[in-house]
């Protein structure tokens, strides 16, 4: 694979630009504000109330309600504000051309994205408070995966990997 | 047999899915409720997760019903009758220690099971 390749099959959706400039001139050092300015102006827009504000207010419902022990009657483990902190920063990560996830809690303590398309075909990803990202899924029959990842910047390639395999048709 | 369905994290009534987490093994126990559900009418399988299921996890709100075959697919797990509290009470056991493994096994008992949802009054 070519670096332009490589580098194109990496490069993180925008909206997950952290506004950071490297840059020292006058202009440069607007592009965090300018950024900022446009990504509070998209998440009140349909679309983005649609894929961050709605998921966002669910990732902080999910943990209201599972911030206990046993929030399930089966020994379900506390979820930490910090899964919700990095869910909610996962969310504009997501490529454009996913729908929506299902949210919801993971009984070991992580806030789960699901994509579900039909039988043996969904995908989900439990994100934890350190960064850790197990995920789980159905590609078809007889493909299964499962493993680990760990959040830095943007979403792990192994999953938009996977994703994009789930939604190959 | 059938897996009651008491939280929202365990069933999606949308799509008409279960989710995973309904068959994650309770970390005590390392085990997956369930009850054996041939030969039971609607009323009874009601009447039983009433009577022993909702006390210790709260209102029914649906259930999961899977054949046992899909449990037997998986290499080493197994369903175990266990006949407490009720005649019919069974548990999955057998899953795999790595938690991550044991999400996957979830996830296919899940795919594998038919939703459905109890009536409301």
């Amino acid at each position: 694979m070519s670096v332009f390749a490589a580098t194109i099959q990496r490069t993180p959706s925008f909206l997950s630009f952290d506004g950071t400039s490297s840059g020292a001139s006058e202009y440069a050092s607007k592009v965090p504000l300018q950024y900022r300015e446009f990504f509070s102006k998209f998440v009140g827009s349909a679309t983005g109330n649609q894929r961050i504000a709605q998921p966002r207010q669910a990732i902080y419902a999910i943990y209201d309600r599972c911030r206990t022990r046993n929030w399930n009657g089966e020994d379900a483990e506390p979820i930490a504000e910090g899964a919700a902190a990095r869910a909610d920063v996962l969310l504009p990560a997501l490529p454009s051309y996913l729908p929506v996830p299902d949210i919801y809690a993971d009984p070991t303590g992580a806030i789960v994205f699901e994509w579900y398309r039909r039988p043996r075909h969904r995908f989900a990803i439990s994100v934890y408070g350190d960064g850790t990202i197990e995920y789980a899924g159905l590609l078809g029959p007889g493909n299964e995966v499962y493993g680990t990842a760990r959040h830095s910047e943007g979403l792990p390639k192994i999953i938009s990997d996977h994703l994009r395999q789930l939604f190959a048709d | 047999m059938s897996r009651y369905l008491v939280h929202s994290n365990e069933y999606n009534p949308n799509k008409k899915v279960v989710l995973f987490p309904a068959f994650v093994p309770s970390k005590k126990t390392h085990r997956t409720s369930v009850y054996w559900s041939s030969n039971v009418s609607e009323n009874e399988m009601w009447a039983i997760a009433a009577t022993y299921v909702a006390p210790a996890r709260g209102p029914i709100a649906g259930r999961a019903d899977l054949n046992s075959l899909a449990v037997y697919q998986e290499s080493a797990m197994f369903v175990t009758l266990t006949g407490m509290p009720h005649a019919r009470h069974a548990d999955i056991a057998g899953w795999d220690s790595d938690r991550r493994k044991a999400r996957l096994q979830a996830m296919k008992l899940a795919d594998a099971s038919a939703l459905v949802m109890q009536a409301s009054d």
